[in-house]
């Protein structure tokens, strides 16, 4: 059996509520007569973290057999007090781990979460990762859903591609939302039997929720950011950078929309960044994003802005425009 | 004499079910004729659940013993995350149980436009329930033609039983139930 030994000298003897030389004192008389029945064996209920110092760490057993010796000559229910102690540190020290392999997978850059109608979306294999269990069991527990509680596509769970197929493999994959990565964990601790893996699942789901919540906050935090921004780009540029023309602030008929030259999703370091922002008509924004580009959602640069204002608009008004275009490449440096 | 509606309902339990017309109308004049009317609808005969009892199936599937348990809950908050939920209000607790729980008493066999095998649609996500099906033993053929079966009832073209709501949840069943990735 394999110990842990994360308890440090000076952690038990605060919980047994005694000073540290009490505690040595007491581990020395465990030590002095190996005949009697209170033993403390190295590598089993202690190691020994600085040997020459004789500074030990113990293992849930050394604690729970010290503070039993205590039970019985002083302080009574000791025992039960530190075995709660135990259970606390062993689940701090659950969520600490499953806190770190969620932090890895959920901000490393590779699309492992992906945003659906305002909706997070976690990738199958991510989920996978972050339960610690194989194909198999999540593939059993969805299929086990499927005839009994199926979950609700387009809620629970969607069937898209990769946002970026070039770095990732092609085709449909499945990802969770939070209701449907509850679920699929909380019956894949119903599948397993070990008892500590079945309490992970249900730390993996606190867990999940506090990482999405923070992304949350930190796309929200963009979000305005973003609208700030753009505020500024068209306080600074007051008229269409393309026709030179006035908002029609009677009438409406004329709006302007701040551009970023190099698209938010594709470049979200530059999503705030005032050079790679530009005031154009309203119109000829939404003409550039679904006739030149097809759709807002296709990534864009500040080639293609070029490229679409030399052929669609080449009798500009704004002799500069072109130049202030290749600037702001020049600076944001962006291209890839 | 049967009335319009009926005869409609006749014509959609026969085309889904393959259920013999004269047997339905003889079925349906022996309901009509034996009808009492002191009776009250099935789902009118059972109790609603108070307020406290619905809270304490949620504590219980949420392994939690109060609201304010339940509000500090990781399980809770990550399983709602994209539900508007306002827990001030028993409607908010009523589609908790809904969605984790089960189905209301009170709504057990409900009838109506918006229901399908005494199962509001709307209200619930129970495709098996829908399709008629048993998920444990159902075939990929039996789905598909439940599905056609449907299909054909509430699909926007046909101008008596037709209702696009309808069939969009419908399509929203299929999908779930007869997607292979998970194989």
């Amino acid at each position: 059996m394999a110990y842990k030994f994360n308890i440090s000298q000076e952690e038990l003897a605060k919980e047994l509520g005694i000073t540290l030389e009490k505690l040595i004192e007491t581990i020395d008389f465990f030590d002095s007569d190996p005949d009697d029945e209170w033993e403390l064996i190295e590598n089993k209920h202690f190691i020994f973290v600085k040997p020459t110092l004789r500074v030990r760490k113990f293992s849930e057993l050394g604690a729970l057999d010290i503070a039993f010796y205590f039970d019985c000559y002083g302080k009574k229910g000791i025992w039960w007090q530190i075995r709660e102690f135990i259970t606390q540190k062993t689940d701090k020290l659950r969520h600490a781990l499953v806190q770190r392999i969620i932090q890895e997978e959920f901000y490393e850059p590779d699309n492992k979460i992906v945003q659906v109608n305002g909706k997070n979306f976690i990738h199958k294999q991510c989920l996978r990762r972050i339960l610690e269990t194989n194909g198999q069991t999540i593939n059993r527990a969805l299929q086990e859903l499927q005839k009994t509680k199926p979950l609700q596509i387009e809620s629970d769970y969607i069937e898209i591609e990769f946002p970026d197929p070039k770095k990732q493999k092609q085709g449909q994959q499945l990802w969770f939302s939070g209701k449907g990565s509850f679920y699929l964990s909380r019956h894949i601790s119903e599948i397993i039997k070990d008892k500590g893996r079945k309490n992970k699942c249900k730390v993996v789901s606190e867990e999940i929720e506090k990482a999405l919540a923070l992304l949350d906050k930190k796309t929200h935090k963009l979000a305005d950011q973003i609208i700030k921004a753009k505020r500024k780009a068209k306080t600074r540029d007051k008229v269409c950078q393309i026709t030179l023309k006035k908002p029609d602030t009677v009438n409406n008929l004329m709006q302007l929309s701040a551009h970023h030259l190099y698209s938010v999703n594709e470049y979200p370091h530059l999503a705030t960044v005032l050079e790679n922002l530009i005031t154009i008509d309203a119109q000829i924004h939404q003409e550039f994003h679904t006739s030149w580009m097809g759709a807002y959602s296709n990534p864009c640069t500040v080639q293609s802005f070029i490229d679409f204002v030399t052929e669609r608009y080449p009798d500009s008004p704004n002799e500069e425009l072109i130049a202030r275009l290749y600037e702001a490449k020049k600076i944001l440096k962006a291209d890839r | 004499m049967l009335n319009q509606v009926v005869q409609l309902e006749i014509e959609r339990l026969s085309d889904l079910y393959g259920y013999k017309i004269h047997h339905l109308e003889e079925f349906a004049e022996f309901v009509i004729n034996n009808k009492s009317n002191k009776r009250k609808p099935i789902n009118k005969k059972t109790k609603e659940l108070k307020l406290s009892e619905i809270k304490q199936k949620i504590y219980d599937y949420f392994e939690v013993k109060s609201t304010t348990e339940l509000k500090k809950s990781g399980e809770f908050k990550l399983a709602t995350r994209d539900m508007k939920l306002n827990l001030g209000q028993k409607e908010s607790w009523q589609t908790l149980y809904r969605e984790f729980v089960g189905i209301l008493p009170e709504e057990e066999c409900e009838q109506g436009k918006d229901c399908i095998n005494g199962i509001n649609i709307f209200k619930y996500f129970r495709p098996w329930q829908v399709f008629g099906l048993d998920g444990q033993t159902a075939t990929e053929e039996e789905i598909k033609s439940v599905y056609r079966k449907l299909s054909k009832t509430y699909h926007p073209d046909n101008q008596e039983t037709g209702d696009a709501r309808i069939f969009d949840r419908i399509n929203l069943m299929y999908r779930s139930i007869s997607t292979k990735i998970f194989a």
